[in-house]
């Protein structure tokens, strides 16, 4: 009699626990919850080179239900600017950072105290970071000696696999950022073998149209050969001035590279899909967000060449040109 | 397929039987409230499970009715929404066609000016209108353009279907504006081109050319995120009829291989709803078709999301369960303890009549079944009372003619041999002898009479015996002695009558009456446990171990000599008025002599211990 009295009670007060429990969580799921803060730290966050980045990121906010802040900055952030930035958002209640880092070496103090107080995922480039066993901090990028190597192939096929006499002057880009160094890497080890010289490789982040005056002055390339988007503009800028225009490579996404790839300026031009970073950069900040356990894990993104003819094709239509409103 | 049906009723029914049947007989030691108890909540939640599907099923008909309903109505208003948008710009077409170009010499005047006025009037919608000749040349642009360099429009898609089909007006896919140049602001226009065949008069000449309206995609764009601006995970999108995609709200993802879509079966798909799988996951998708263009504009929900309306609903139902199951146990229980209080009051009683409870009072009350059984009950108590008080009376009856009888068994065999020897002595003249027997005879009777009690003192018990002795002592010619030594303290404690005579008579006969020095020995004191001790003891040829064990037990024997009286009669009767504890021990030895001792609790004589002696109350007490 005792032990069914007992097992009464244990069952009326486990329902008892169920009800108070359901019932509380029926009421607490009716305070939403705050959406969790993501700021993104961009190197001059106003380019058209980030259109379509900034619209994954956008997108994966929307779907993931992220309050999205891309910060406003101006062009060439040091480390410490990034990182000021960084901590001021943080303060401000960023739960989580889109990094694009503007140099890669000697970062592992930086990216270790950041990802200690918030999720930290770098784009475009990867940088230096202590064992990060947990996996508190990743990086989305293409594959940069790929992309290179692509490069290469593009600057090939238009001199059909013979660029022997043909001089490259090659714009670096930032290569104190490693997928500027990897893209370098990439290229040069893939047109060594074609019989083509590198007459120059420079990059001036202020006034690289000025400076490619001087170089191809100094020497004359034939090829000029741009391995990030400002690079390539800065290259067609340069063309558009002067009468014998140099073949045009490189890597670009800002429609203003789209437009001088159809004007003609660019022969070719590889294109990596940043669309697609920026929405799993999101993504994966807000999964990391959503469990800590998770840990998060470096993504490479795809990338397409593109040229005069296919410009237009529908796969690269929805890639290269945003629609406006 | 309906003998199936029926066997598995069959065996759903068997199988139902036989857990009943293993509840029921589980259930044999059960309480009636847990049965009870048990019953009412399994019966009231097969009854709210049933109701519960029943419930649902209906709350998701209706529901997935109302979802299904309310996004047909959304997708036609959408529909005329944008075939007005789209018949708009058929209009302006038809304008421009019949009204402008259809009636001007193109050789002398392009219809520019008019062309412009249209595009200004639909500015917000358009991106550009154009006419073409033939060889793809461009006639007149509004606003005005310049044509790129290297591009041949005769190569597009809008051109190539307006040419191929020149009676149709064509709709084509949104796709990036490839014909003008743009350069200092670098944009590019998604448009949507509706081409169609015109007749161009070229200075009398008639010619085939190309009108294009390029609508601006954005407006198509911003219609459908209206409808899609809500936080559920329903969306609409936009196909052409081959399946081809004009809208989604995902385009991207699509594009960047982060999402998938079922377009190219819902092309397939008649208007109306339709639950398809994809993806793993169950979603009604509606369609509804756009007249003229073809276009289907289809709405998907995916189920997870549209029964309820709400992620709660887990939470909702949890809550409603347990709250039903809480009520119920609290109800069920109370209702049981109402129902089974007069058995369970009824019970008590039973339980009081088997431990034992003095006077134990029988429940009557609760419902008539439950009365009737408590009166039978208390009635039937009742009667086995009066029987056992009846057997009691009746077997302390017995009890007392069974020691009556036992002590007349003395009598007659005594008497018998003492007035034989009398008679013996008169006939030799020893009338002295004879006066001395008599008299002892006469002392040895009061004794024995004592008014009809059992229960005398130690004292009168011991003169009988000295009387019996003094007689048996003139029969057998003083061939043996026989000596008393008698505590007096004990004299006035309590004993049943004439347990010592009979010892003295076995001592007699088989122990000392053919020996020439025999000596019997009759002791009495109080012992160290404070009992009473008599002992008789004799010189006589003894017996075995085995002969002394059987004078206790046997009492089938016949009796050679002596009164008949066996020591078992004595032992019986001490034990009969003072508990099993009491009675005869004997110790004897072969040719050593044997002694009987007589046990008895020292219990003063008077009045009242008597008679409850003699009542036999002691002896139940103790029991």
């Amino acid at each position: 009699m005792k032990n069914r009295n007992l097992f009464i009670l244990v069952v009326a007060t486990l329902l008892f626990i169920i009800f108070l429990a359901s019932t509380s969580a029926l009421i607490l799921s009716g305070i939403r919850e705050d959406s969790p803060e993501i700021s993104v730290v961009i190197d001059d966050s106003g380019s058209g080179r980030w259109t379509s980045f900034i619209s994954g990121l956008e997108q994966a906010a929307k779907d993931k239900n992220i309050k999205l802040n891309i910060v406003s900055t101006g062009k060439n952030l040091t480390l410490s600017q990034q990182y000021k930035i960084i901590n001021e958002e943080i303060s401000d209640g960023a739960d989580g950072i889109v990094l694009q880092i503007s140099g890669s070496r000697g970062t592992e103090n930086l990216i270790s105290d950041i990802s200690s107080k918030a999720v930290l995922l770098l784009v475009d480039t990867s940088a230096d970071t202590d064992v990060d066993v947990e996996g508190r901090s990743a990086c989305i990028q293409a594959d940069n000696v790929e992309l290179g190597r692509a490069l290469a192939n593009e600057v090939r096929i238009a001199y059909g696999n013979d660029l022997s006499g043909k001089a490259i002057g090659i714009v670096t880009g930032n290569l104190r950022q490693n997928a500027l160094s990897e893209r370098l890497q990439g290229f040069t080890e893939n047109i060594q073998s074609s019989g083509a010289e590198i007459a120059w490789s420079d990059y001036d982040s202020v006034s690289m149209t000025d400076r490619l005056v001087r170089r191809q002055n100094e020497t004359k390339a034939d090829i000029i050969v741009a391995l990030d988007n400002n690079g390539l503009e800065a290259a067609c800028e340069y063309a558009q001035k002067i009468e014998e225009i140099p073949t045009i490579f490189g890597v670009g996404t800002s429609i203003k590279n789209v437009s001088y790839l159809d004007d003609g300026l660019i022969k070719s031009m590889v294109v990596p899909n940043e669309y697609y970073m920026g929405y799993q950069s999101v993504t994966a900040v807000a999964g990391r967000l959503d469990n800590r356990l998770t840990p998060m894990q470096d993504e490479k993104i795809p990338f397409r060449v593109v040229n005069r003819d296919n410009l237009f094709e529908e796969g690269n239509q929805r890639i290269l040109f945003p629609v406006e409103h | 397929m309906r003998l199936k049906k029926f066997l598995k009723g069959k065996f759903d029914n068997l199988k139902m039987q036989w857990l009943i049947s293993r509840y029921m007989r589980s259930g044999a030691t059960r309480s009636i409230q847990a049965t009870i108890a048990v019953s009412f909540t399994v019966v009231a939640l097969v009854c709210m499970l049933a109701m519960g599907v029943a419930l649902y099923q209906r709350f998701a008909v209706r529901s997935e009715k109302m979802l299904t309903d309310s996004t047909e109505l959304t997708l036609d208003q959408s529909v005329i929404t944008l075939e007005d948008y789209l018949r708009s710009m058929r209009r302006m077409s038809d304008a421009i066609y019949y009204n402008v170009v259809k009636d001007q010499d193109i050789s002398k005047e392009t219809p520019i000016s008019q062309m412009n006025l249209l595009y200004e009037a639909h500015k917000d919608y358009l991106i550009s209108l154009a006419l073409f000749s033939e060889d793809g040349r461009l006639i007149a642009a509004s606003p005005v353009g310049v044509q790129k360099e290297g591009v041949d429009v005769t190569d597009q898609s809008w051109f190539v279907s307006a040419l191929a089909k020149p009676e149709n007006l064509h709709f084509s896919l949104p796709h990036v504006q490839n014909i003008f140049v743009d350069d200092p602001t670098f944009k590019y226009y998604w448009v949507t081109s509706l081409s169609r065949n015109v007749e161009l008069n070229n200075g009398g000449v008639p010619e085939q050319g190309v009108l294009l309206v390029d609508m601006n995609y954005a407006v198509i764009e911003d219609m459908m995120e209206a409808v899609n601006n809500n936080p559920s995970e329903q969306y609409v999108y936009l196909m052409d009829n081959s399946g081809s995609i004009i809208y989604h709200p995902m385009l991207m993802q699509i594009s960047a291989g982060l999402f998938k879509e079922n377009n190219l079966d819902a092309a397939s798909y008649d208007d109306g709803s339709h639950k398809e799988i994809f993806e793993g996951s169950e979603r009604i998708v509606t369609v509804d078709t756009m007249s003229y263009t073809g276009w289907k504009l289809v709405s998907v929900i995916p189920t997870s999301n549209s029964y309820m309306g709400m992620k709660d609903i887990r939470y909702f139902v949890m809550m409603v369960i347990s709250i039903t199951l809480l009520a119920m146990l609290i109800l069920n229980r109370f209702v049981a303890r109402r129902v089974t209080r007069p058995l369970v009051r009824l019970n008590d009683s039973i339980r009081d009549i088997e431990m034992g409870k003095a006077d134990p009072s029988v429940y009557i009350g609760g419902p008539s079944e439950v009365e009737h059984l408590g009166r039978t009950l208390r009635d039937s108590y009742d009667q086995i009372n009066e029987l056992m008080r009846d057997m009691v009376a009746s077997q302390e009856e017995k009890r007392k003619a069974e020691l009556d009888a036992l002590q007349s068994q003395i009598n007659p065999h005594f008497l018998y041999n003492t007035l034989d020897s009398i008679v013996w002595m008169i006939e030799g003249e020893k009338y002295n002898e004879a006066v001395f027997m008599i008299t002892q005879l006469a002392s040895l009777f009061r004794v024995s009479l004592s008014s009809g009690k059992t229960i005398i003192p130690i004292g009168d018990e011991i003169r009988h015996a000295s009387n019996y002795m003094n007689i048996q002592k003139v029969r057998f010619k003083d061939a043996f002695s026989v000596e008393f030594d008698i505590d007096e303290a004990i004299k006035s404690y309590c004993t049943v009558k004439l347990i010592v005579q009979p010892i003295l008579e076995n001592a007699v006969y088989y122990g000392v009456k053919d020996m020439e020095d025999g000596e019997i020995v009759v002791r009495g004191f109080k012992g160290d446990d404070g009992d009473i001790y008599i002992t008789v003891s004799d010189n006589g040829f003894g017996m075995s171990s085995s002969q002394t064990e059987l004078l206790l037990t046997d009492d089938t024997r016949v009796r050679k000599k002596g009164s008949g009286v066996g020591l078992i009669n004595v032992q019986r009767r001490i034990q009969l008025r003072f508990g099993q504890q009491y009675g005869l021990k004997i110790e004897s030895e072969p040719d050593e002599g044997t002694t009987v001792t007589i046990h008895l609790p020292a219990i003063e004589y008077n009045e009242d211990n008597r008679k409850m002696l003699e009542s036999g109350k002691e002896k139940e007490d103790e029991k």
